[in-house]
């Protein structure tokens, strides 16, 4: 068996979580300082524009349904090699500059609201430990474990959402646009590095299963994420108003006014820590990413875990040693944000057109892509 | 090789229980048994009765013919079979032309059905398996009245030549399991098989080191259930223990007796096994973890009382649950060694002296001791991986202890990921759950009542998805 | 070398291990000082006194009022002075379960405390959502109260005003609705302002015993953190009627030379620009006769009849609660503050100009229009 393979519906499930996870540590105040009371309207223009591109990324996949090639592959059947090797540096920039913000926000966010207190090194090993394990066990294992919390996560979201809607007054949110629609359009493209999370999809490209549809789970994950993740920064903005900016660790005082009485105890945070397994398999799959772009960049196929691969991923975690994490956005983000847009938003853009090139040139040329070996109907009813 | 009464008789020539009867009856007939395993009366009836007082036996095929009264007379093809047979108190004649047959002079040692000590139903069939593999085959023929029950004999262990019975529905059962299972069970190579669980390790094809792969029953009922799902159903000679593949791991969480009873008790029985046996692994760490590092979560009120409790207590949270957790399994450990009627009072001293003289004594914190022993009930609703548990949940309050709820959270989601990366003989060791198989929810944590569930579970392949026809 | 290989990989587990386990740092529960409620008074040179109460576990299972002591240190700032707590009881202060903050009269009428709320409200371990309030006299003596009334003060404190107080027509306030209202628009908004009402000692025993308890009707105003004035009950009435979280407002009726208690039972309340600049706001009370047991349940106890309540009644309600709304309205005029978040009302439509956050009250006209019926 392929480990890893992918069904379309574990696909979504993660995406579903990759969506959820991350977003509610540092953006929402990040946003409320940049645009106030308008960051979810930032916020929904960046998933308007990712809905759009995961709608191409889709069809690529659907296109791609019988050849089954990887991104590898098809990069490098229509854009050529070197061009190729560009694009995956870039996207191990990403990866790893993403795993590090979401390594720093958590690292921050155990040390102010868990009492925590370690340092960096000690804190990455059994982070790094689970993620060469899950690596290890391979991408299908992966999208089963993020399967099975799935629903733990999506309830406890929920009920970190409902919990404070008493509080929460939305005229907090009116005039709408206050800020101004070329600010928020700006902060929306701004900030577009903490969106688009569908590109690890790129990497599983060719193990994903097709049953039946690819366009209505994915999407339908999509727009629940992106509403919970909307509802959830207009609600933490409704409530802390001018403190907004400075609260950054969003999700752990959302829940503030759960307890229904003086003495409950924070149970919110119980139901933080569910969603926080979100954030740490949002951190496996970017690292699974990262390790599966030097696989591309030094043209290697690893069957087993490279060693030598996972330690340069892991070598490159180490940086918020070196820069804060502010700094990784104000400078090397700021930097970034055109390649970055580039990879992000321009490449699902053009996907559906890079694979049907890359399909018709292997047919032309009967190079076989490397395919999944055949899959028996009755394995495929299996995931 | 070829058989010869030389070659039998140099083996077990000296041994205080080889016989060697000579008859003549028309030409010399040598017959042997090993009166240790044979039945007198049976040798008698069967062998030495037939030929008696008669003269026109010609060659071994009179023999045979006259034999016919005996259940079992058949010609065994090679060496190695006839001392199989030998061994297991077959008697062997032999002509003076080395040709051989063998007899079913057994004798049968053994308890009788009863119900097995390990799965007592409220309702339901109370016949368990016992030591021998005819009566447990019996067991399943009694209640698989089909040509479709197929079993594929094999034989295991280099001195024991345990008997191994592969049981499996023809037509329901995918034939590539049967196969999985029957090559690895001969490429066994072992001196000897005790019991079936020493096969179970090998029929895991992953070797994993933690949780078991395959499943076990001492229930004919449950075999067959199980059977009728498209598993197979392994019997071994000498163990009332009939081993079942392939397994998942909610399997563990299926009591016998849930089929018996109403399916919404059911769904709510284990609703409430489920979440004692994740609240009984992550409860200890979580009260570490908690009075380490987060006491804000801990109810106000509650908080008082545990603080009052561990005030005069010389060991940190940690220390203390990791030492409550440890005695409990001492406790559980001598309980399961010791005689029942020892165990009684050896449950007692444990609970009073241990737990509350301890308390008492200032050395453990009542909340710690209650919540050691609840975690450490709520495992016993998983009977097979109670062990393997009670490991986790040591290494999952250590974890907590020192690193807080990201510790909790991490092991956790290792745990998951390890379990979900299992896939033996095609089959999601999580299935239904993870990779999610909506049909076979069914019969997971929630049951539907019998007669709603018209497919097969997909999780385990098979060949024939609908239950009727 | 296989054996000498897995000792390499035990020995290396074994260390990432206790190298793990060292750098996690964590501390016992029973090394904190937890901390319930925080007093706040003026020391005489300008700095505060800070009284705490503290778990002080070891006095048995949870017991009415023993299981915490109140520690009182002076130190020029509220850090400084968590740290002198920290100091007598040897253990970390923790605020993680604090429920109650509480400013002394004399502290709070003679100080600006932005310093004060910004601490606390940034302080990580707080909860937002914790109680404040003020209270007559100094925030010790309410502390020091603990043995009068037979319970923790802090909790006792903050059960009354978050669970207890809008449900008998008191609005209640907490750390960041009230650290909001002194930094946005009108910069002004409120505190319970609670005291200690001493009840008779029947005690034979003890008969120089203090008993009592804790009484919360008055309500203290702030603008940008500085107080403004104290409103009296009636204003309080009004406050609360304008106010949509409340009920359980009484109207004390004639009929016939005979009482009758009407309460309010449900409320909705409407505030919506009239378009000249002012506001109509509009109340309608739900009302029943009063019952005792059921002041914060809306029909979960009816009374033993159906009697329909005399028009004449709906009247005389209708009529009080239009004069005490007025009186509280003029007040606000008067002393120029907003609780009632009008200036958010036009913040809703215009955003926050400098223009609207300057407006005084008074160019806020109001009319208000008082429905009452029977529930």
């Amino acid at each position: 068996m392929d480990k890893n393979r992918v069904s379309v519906d574990q696909l979504s499930l993660m995406y579903l979580l990759l969506l959820m996870g991350g977003k509610f540590l540092s953006l929402p105040s990040i946003l409320a300082s940049d645009v106030g009371h308008d960051s979810w309207l930032a916020m929904a223009f960046s998933f308007m524009w990712d809905g759009v591109c995961l709608c191409m990324l889709l069809w690529a996949i659907k296109i791609n349904r019988n050849a089954k090639m990887d991104i590898g592959a098809i990069l490098d059947k229509s854009v050529s090699k070197p061009v190729a090797k560009v694009i995956f540096v870039i996207f191990f920039v990403i990866f790893v500059l993403r795993t590090n913000i979401l390594l720093a926000s958590t690292y921050k966010m155990f040390s102010v609201t868990f009492d925590v207190s370690t340092n960096w090194i000690v804190y990455l090993i059994p982070v790094g430990a689970l993620a060469i394990f899950a690596i290890a066990k391979g991408f299908n294992a992966i999208a089963r474990t993020a399967q099975l919390f799935f629903a733990l996560v999506v309830i406890s979201v929920i009920a970190l959402l409902v919990s404070p809607l008493s509080e929460v007054k939305l005229t907090e949110l009116l005039p709408v646009a206050e800020a101004g629609w070329g600010k928020v359009l700006w902060t929306s493209y701004f900030r577009s590095f903490w969106f688009s999370d569908y590109i690890f999809v790129y990497f599983v490209l060719d193990g994903i299963k097709i049953k039946k549809h690819v366009f209505a789970p994915m999407l339908t994950s999509f727009a629940v994420g992106a509403l919970l993740a909307i509802t959830l920064n207009a609600v933490f903005v409704a409530i802390f108003g001018h403190f907004a900016p400075d609260f950054d660790m969003a999700m752990s005082k959302i829940g503030v006014f759960s307890a229904a009485s003086t003495t409950n105890g924070r149970w919110d945070w119980l139901t933080l820590s569910i969603w926080l397994v979100s954030v740490f398999l949002k951190m496996i799959v970017f690292i699974f990413c990262a390790y599966k772009c030097v696989e591309k960049i030094v043209g290697a196929h690893f069957v087993k875990v490279n060693w030598i691969s996972i330690s340069v991923v892991m070598l490159t975690l180490l940086l918020p040693l070196f820069v804060t994490a502010e700094d990784i956005l104000n400078t090397v983000v700021k930097w970034g944000l055109i390649p970055f847009t580039l990879v992000q938003y321009v490449l699902p853009l053009l996907m559906p057109l890079f694979t049907k090139t890359a399909v018709f040139k292997s047919e032309a040329t009967d190079v076989s892509p490397r395919k999944v070996s055949a899959v028996s109907a009755r394995e495929a009813q299996h995931e | 090789m070829k058989i010869s009464f030389e070659k039998i008789n140099a083996l077990w020539r000296g041994q205080d229980d080889f016989r060697v009867r000579l008859l003549n009856c028309g030409i010399d007939l040598k017959a042997v048994c090993l009166d240790t395993m044979c039945d007198d009366a049976k040798v008698s009836d069967f062998v030495l009765q037939p030929l008696a007082y008669v003269n026109d036996v010609l060659s071994i095929e009179d023999v045979e013919r006259r034999l016919a009264v005996g259940t079992g007379v058949r010609k065994p093809p090679n060496l190695y079979s006839a001392i199989e047979d030998f061994t297991n108190g077959y008697t062997l004649i032999f002509d003076g032309e080395d040709n051989c047959l063998s007899v079913d002079t057994r004798t049968v040692v053994g308890r009788s059905i009863a119900e097995p000590p390990t799965s007592m139903v409220m309702r339901g069939p109370r016949e368990g398996f016992v030591e021998d593999i005819k009566v447990n085959l019996t067991l399943l023929r009694k209640r698989l009245k089909t040509p479709n029950l197929k079993v594929v004999n094999l034989t295991v262990g280099k001195y024991t030549n345990t008997a191994v019975a592969v049981c499996y529905i023809e037509g329901i059962t995918q034939q590539r399991i049967v196969e999985d299972a029957v090559q690895t069970l001969e490429s066994v190579k072992v001196d000897g098989v005790l019991d079936s669980s020493y096969l179970a390790r090998y029929l895991d094809v992953n070797k994993t080191w933690l949780f078991r792969r395959v499943g076990s029953t001492e229930k004919p009922d449950i075999a067959v259930g199980k059977m009728l799902e498209g598993r197979i159903a392994i019997v071994v000679d000498g163990s009332p223990m009939v081993l079942t593949l392939p397994y998942l791991f909610v399997e563990d969480m299926q009591s016998p007796g849930d089929y018996y009873e109403n399916s919404s008790m059911t769904t709510l029985s284990r609703t409430l096994r489920f979440i004692s046996v994740i609240a009984s692994v992550l409860l200890p760490a979580l009260y570490v973890c908690l009075q380490v590092y987060n006491y804000q979560i801990i109810p106000l009120r509650f908080l008082i009382t545990v603080l009052n409790a561990s005030e005069a207590i010389p060991f940190s949270p940690l220390t203390e649950m990791i030492l409550v957790l440890i005695v409990f399994d001492i406790l559980r450990e001598a309980n399961l060694r010791m005689p029942s009627a020892v165990g009684i009072s050896l449950s007692l001293v444990g609970a009073i002296v241990l737990g509350d003289a301890a308390v008492q004594a200032g050395l453990l914190g009542a909340p710690a001791v209650m919540i050691g022993a609840l975690s450490g009930i709520g495992l016993f609703t998983m009977p097979d991986n109670t062990l393997i548990l009670s490991l986790l949940r040591l290494a999952v309050t250590f974890i907590g202890g020192v690193m807080g709820l990201m510790g909790v959270i991490i092991s956790t989601m290792a745990i998951v990921v390890y379990l979900a990366s299992m896939q033996d003989y095609k089959t999601p060791f999580l299935a239904p759950f993870a990779p999610d198989i909506p049909e076979d929810r069914q019969d997971s944590v929630k049951q539907v009542p019998v007669p709603r569930m018209k497919r097969r579970p997909k999780s385990i392949p098979n060949e024939n998805s609908q239950r009727r026809g | 070398m296989s054996n000498l290989k897995r000792l390499f990989v035990v020995i290396a587990v074994i260390a990432v291990t206790i190298a793990i386990a060292g750098s996690f740092e964590g501390s016992n529960v029973l090394d904190r000082a937890i901390i319930l409620g925080i007093g706040i008074d003026l020391e005489e040179n300008g700095g505060v006194v800070m009284t705490c109460e503290v778990v002080s576990p070891g006095n048995g299972t949870e017991q009415v009022g023993t299981f915490s002591k109140t520690v009182t240190v002076s130190g020029g700032t509220v850090n400084v002075a968590l740290q002198a707590v920290s100091e007598l009881t040897g253990k970390e202060t923790s605020l993680g379960q604090c429920v109650v903050l509480v400013l002394g009269s004399e502290y709070y009428e003679n100080v600006d405390f932005s310093d004060l709320t910004e601490y606390f409200i940034n302080h990580h371990s707080l909860k937002e959502s914790v109680v404040m309030c003020c209270c007559e006299g100094t925030a010790k003596d309410l502390f020091d109260k603990g043995n009068a009334l037979a319970q923790s003060v802090s909790i006792a404190l903050s059960s009354a005003l978050l669970d207890h107080a809008e449900k008998i027509g008191v609005p209640a306030n907490n750390l960041l609705k009230f650290t909001r209202s002194q930094n946005e628009l009108s910069r002004t908004g409120y505190l319970n302002k609670v005291n200690f009402v001493p009840s008779d000692n029947t005690d034979a025993q003890l008969p120089d015993k203090t008993l009592g308890y804790i009484g919360y009707r008055e309500i203290a105003v702030f603008r940008a953190n500085r107080y403004v004035c104290t409103l009296d009950r009636q204003e309080v009435k009004g406050f609360s009627l304008l106010s949509p979280d409340t009920v359980g407002e009484t109207f004390v009726t004639y009929l016939d030379d005979v009482t009758r208690t009407l309460q309010v039972t449900n409320k909705e309340v409407k505030q919506k620009p009239d378009g000249k600049g002012g506001l109509e706001i509009t109340v309608g009370l739900t009302v029943r006769y009063g019952r005792t047991d059921s002041e914060q349940v809306s029909g979960a106890f009816t009374a033993k009849n159906d009697k329909e309540i005399d028009p004449k009644l709906l009247k005389d309600v209708e009529e009080q609660a239009q004069t005490v709304a007025e009186k509280f309205l003029a007040l606000q005029i008067e002393r120029n503050f907003d609780l009632l978040d009008f200036h958010d009302i036009y913040r809703q439509k215009e955003g926050t100009t400098t223009a609207l956050v300057n407006k005084p009250m008074e160019d806020f006209p109001v009319k208000i229009t008082v429905t009452v019926k029977e529930s």
